[in-house]
């Protein structure tokens, strides 16, 4: 069953569960605030808060999680290399800047998301390669002072919040929240099937193998798969903005 | 299942949202950005004293 973020609570009161998994989607737009569904992630939040709910996730998806900081906070980064240094570096570079600049302010005004993608990110890399000195090269110099710092502190911070618990597995080890040890073939199979992204099919077939019966997610793709695989036997929930596009 | 789990905190959504503004907002430290200053500053004299070299080569080349 796929239902509503609004629906959330009553469901979990009435059906007396006390545990859900989450996805990326879901930890990421809780842990920033520009994301779309943000607001949606922190009315989930404090429904399970209120009704002590352990929020359970995996390995992959703090992997993926940082990730997407990493590609958030570069954006965010460059602009204050800039703005510090913008008579001290070189013309091309600092056009460059000031056009990501641009497009970032345009995107802070329409409230999006300033994620750059990986081949943006690719480009600036080899752009800050070029600079070097016998401190390193450019862009280690510039990750070192401006991401570092930053990157560290978001994951330690996000998982105190919301109170994360891992499902994790270790050779021999009986995961009391698993049904089944979730196998290479397994996942390979879903990716086969749906074409999704290999480690979606890994988040998903963790969720696949547990005993937890609720997934909260942001990706339509996933909860649809999610429903599909479990044939009614779990509880997908997304946000309610994306249900009525569903 | 495990009596040692961990659950959402009250507000915690809202408290990540301040915390995110926080830390992007944080400025360099006047240690890190006098490191920088520094670094700039070298390339600059390594970048002058290039010149400096490149210069007798190319009245060789003239000549």
């Amino acid at each position: 069953m796929i239902a509503k973020f609004s629906g959330l609570a009553a469901f979990l009161k009435s059906e007396k569960v006390n545990n859900c998994f989450v996805d990326t989607t879901i930890l990421f737009s809780a842990s920033y605030h520009l994301d779309s569904f943000n607001s949606a992630a922190e009315a989930a939040f404090n429904e399970l808060s209120l009704l002590k709910v352990a929020v359970f996730t995996n390995v992959n998806v703090r992997a993926e999680f940082l990730e997407n900081h990493r590609r958030v906070l570069i954006a965010e980064c460059l602009i204050d290399f800039l703005q510090d240094f913008e008579s001290k570096i070189d013309v091309s570079l600092a056009l460059k800047l000031q056009s990501h600049r641009t497009s970032y302010r345009r995107k802070l005004d329409e409230e999006k998301s300033a994620k750059l993608d990986v081949n943006q990110i690719r480009n600036f890399r080899k752009l800050l390669l070029d600079f070097n000195c016998p401190e390193g090269n450019g862009w280690e110099i510039f990750c070192d002072s401006y991401l570092n710092r930053k990157i560290q502190k978001i994951w330690p911070n996000t998982d105190r919040e919301l109170g994360l618990n891992f499902i994790s597995l270790r050779s021999g080890d009986d995961s009391p929240y698993l049904n089944s040890i979730p196998e290479w073939e397994q996942a390979t199979n879903l990716v086969g099937r749906y074409g999704i992204a290999s480690n979606d099919a890994m988040i998903l077939n963790m969720f696949l193998c547990s005993k937890i019966p609720v997934l909260l997610t942001a990706d339509l793709e996933m909860a649809t798969v999610a429903d599909t695989e479990s044939k009614g036997a779990k509880n997908i929930f997304i946000p309610d903005s994306i249900f009525a596009g569903k | 299942m495990s009596a040692e789990l961990k659950y959402p905190k009250k507000g915690a959504v809202a408290r990540l949202r301040e915390f995110y503004l926080e830390i992007v907002k944080k400025p360099l430290t006047p240690e890190q950005r006098a490191n920088l200053e520094e670094v700039f500053k070298k390339k600059d004299q390594s970048k002058a004293n290039e010149k400096k070299i490149a210069k007798p080569n190319e009245d060789a080349g003239l000549a």
